[in-house]
């Protein structure tokens, strides 16, 4: 009887009500939101290195190569010598060193070119390794059939298969008009899905690389190339990093050392952990100032709720006046009027879960594909356990204020209001 | 009959005083009352000669300052809030002027309501009883799915009726019940409420200013007899002007 009341009342002002739930569920969508992105963005810039000990390139900003070299956003303006990166890998403690170099894009996806190499080192996630969903590795020196890898996700959503052929342009951007449409590249294999950047990622050789940008730009090569094992790399000059594998992990203080204070060349190293916590600090305060923007949102509008409950009070003065003739006690009526706001909260909440769930539906694809973030779409997150208690508190807090003042309406006035 | 009553008293007010702000000003001051059992008793009064007051002392909503005031045999000076509560839902029903039932519930969650507050379960014949006191009240049984704020004023004061006979109570306060209603409506309402009152052990206090009604009482009270703190404010008023 007592959920009766108070769910006929709230539909006896069902239009208030509803502007009530939707200003509610509007502004916990902001905070689920919030919390849900950053949470998942954290969990999926987490997982995309694992097992590379050390990031060496070019002296900027560690994030800046971090993001660069890993999550494929901005990209490193200077470079790292073919001759660095040979001093590099035969370092006694290196276990192994793959150059990558960036830059080029296929319809806005980021183009790798590496080594074979990297398919079988690269790690992610809880340590899990790259492995091939169809076909195989890129021949690395094919000169004549340049070959390409694609990420699960390329493959996807442009629909290629093995055997295809596609052209790839300089420069990042889907709207790049200078294609190296002299070089084909065919699909040799198509990696299996990681949700890590990855997956939006072209992988072909060093050479793969050079050999279109030699055609393309008719500039000489050969003239500067050094004699060491691999011939495939002959007439690579540079690349954009190099990722780093130590033998040991007390190597990796010592290589980062060996790379930090490198002569002929200004080079840096970082520590991907180390960089990343360096990115969870940044991020923290931003993501610090939403949430303390979304909660004075959710509060604003929680506040909204109980002054509505209030100016319904006066119309209500009857009806309290009814309940207390019949028998009720003024603690009823304050557990009623908390009631409906535990309806009308919990109303908006499961709105708000649900708008959160739509748009992460929607803003997954383009997220994955555009900044490499990957979301997992979640009705449930873990972290909605604390808001949603959080929120019904609150709004159980908010709605003392309606509470007690029918409370005393309950109290003072009589059988009698007329 | 009225060697019954003396015998048999069920309202007996002993040097009742009330006030809304610490007895500054006296609102109630009633030395001696008493209303016994099956008496049907008729006040009158003004507005602001302390009937509002009056009803909220017998139903408990608000207690005296000072003063006994036995209702039933027992003591609401004693009782705390809970218990006044309880005795009220129980003990106690009430007809208000109009506006009776909560509108956006259905007239027989709207009974259901005072069952609610009288037993807190439910009751196996409940549903006999509610149609039984329908027809007998002279209302099509397809009301009770009705919203309340479907009804015409007349109907809403019978389901009134309905709702505050539905616990059986031993005392009936009906507060000017028929002031929202026509000549013919009101003799029916009366009829209605009369039979209902004699089926039982009902005890009725019936507050109004309409002393056409008196002839249907049993007995009479006004408000200024009952009232000293009443007379004290006209005596005061009469000295002013």
């Amino acid at each position: 009887m007592f959920i009766k009341i108070a769910i006929n009342s709230l539909i006896s002002r069902r239009v208030t009500a509803w502007l009530t739930i939707l200003s509610v569920a509007t502004s916990l969508f902001v905070l689920l939101a919030v919390k849900q992105i950053t949470s998942q963005a954290k969990t999926s810039f987490g997982r995309t290195v694992s097992g590379v000990d050390l990031i060496v390139g070019a002296r900027t900003g560690q994030l800046n190569l971090l993001l660069a070299s890993v999550f494929r956003i901005g990209y490193v303006s200077n470079s790292v010598s073919w001759p660095s990166y040979q001093a590099i890998k035969h370092q006694k403690h290196v276990s192994w060193a793959i150059p990558i170099s960036l830059g080029d894009s296929h319809k806005g996806y980021p183009v790798l070119g590496t080594t074979t190499q990297y398919f079988d080192v690269f790690k992610y996630g809880n340590k899990q390794s790259l492995k091939m969903a169809q076909g195989q590795a890129f021949v690395a020196d094919a000169f004549d059939s340049a070959q390409v890898v694609l990420g699960a996700g390329i493959a996807e959503k442009l629909g290629y298969t093995l055997g295809q052929e596609l052209v790839l342009s300089h420069g990042v951007g889907v709207t790049s008009f200078s294609h190296h449409d002299h070089v084909k590249f065919t699909v040799s294999g198509i990696l299996e899905f990681t949700g890590t950047p990855i997956d939006q990622t072209l992988h072909i050789s060093l050479s793969g690389l050079e050999v279109m940008h030699d055609k393309e730009h008719a500039i000489e090569s050969g003239d500067t190339h050094l004699e060491h094992e691999h011939h495939a790399h002959e007439d690579v000059e540079k690349v954009s990093a190099v990722l780093v594998g130590v033998k040991a992990k007390f190597a990796t203080l010592f290589m980062q050392k060996f790379v930090n204070e490198y002569k002929q060349e200004p080079l840096m190293a970082i520590i991907p952990g180390v960089a990343l916590t360096e990115l969870w600090q940044m991020m923290a305060s931003m993501e610090k100032v939403l949430l303390l923007i979304s909660v004075l949102v959710l509060l604003a509008t929680l506040l909204g709720m109980s002054t509505m409950l209030l100016a319904s009070m006066r119309e209500r003065s009857r009806e309290i006046s009814i309940l207390r003739a019949l028998g009720a006690s003024p603690w009823f009526v304050f557990c009623l009027i908390e009631l409906e706001v535990l309806v009308l909260t919990l109303i908006s909440l499961l709105l708000a879960l649900v708008m959160v769930w739509g748009v992460s539906i929607v803003a997954a694809p383009i997220l994955s594909a555009h900044y490499g973030i990957f979301i997992d779409v979640k009705f449930w997150g873990d972290d909605v356990y604390s808001i949603v208690a959080s929120v019904l508190v609150v709004s159980l807090i908010m709605g003392l204020l309606p509470a007690i003042n029918a409370y005393k309406n309950a109290l003072q006035t009589g059988l009698l209001v007329k | 009959m009225s060697e019954q009553t003396l015998s048999d008293p069920i309202i007996q007010f002993s040097n009742i005083k009330f006030s809304y702000d610490n007895g500054q000003n006296l609102v109630l001051d009633i030395p001696q009352w008493q209303v016994s059992r099956r008496q049907h008793m008729f006040i009158s009064g003004a507005s602001g000669s302390g009937k509002s007051t009056l009803l909220n002392l017998l139903s408990g909503i608000n207690s005296p300052d000072s003063g006994e005031l036995l209702m039933l045999g027992q003591s609401l000076t004693n009782m705390s809030g809970r218990e006044l509560d309880k005795f009220r839902a129980q003990k106690v029903g009430v007809i208000f002027q109009q506006l009776n039932l909560i509108p956006y519930l259905t007239v027989k969650d709207n009974i259901l309501l005072a069952v609610y507050f009288a037993t807190k379960k439910e009751q196996l014949n409940i549903q006999n009883k509610i149609e039984s006191l329908t027809e007998q009240l002279n209302l099509p049984l397809s009301i009770l799915s009705k919203q309340a704020s479907e009804l015409s004023v007349g109907q809403q004061q019978r389901v009134a009726i309905i709702r505050a006979m539905i616990n059986e109570p031993e005392i009936l306060i009906a507060d000017e019940p028929t002031s929202a209603l026509d000549a013919q409506s009101k003799s029916a309402f009366l009829q209605l409420l009369f039979e209902l009152v004699n089926n039982t052990n009902c005890t009725l206090l019936f507050v109004s200013h309409d002393t056409s009604l008196v002839s249907y009482f049993d007995s009479e009270v006004t408000m200024s007899e009952l009232n000293q703190a009443a007379v004290q404010v006209q005596k005061e008023q009469g000295d002013v002007y």
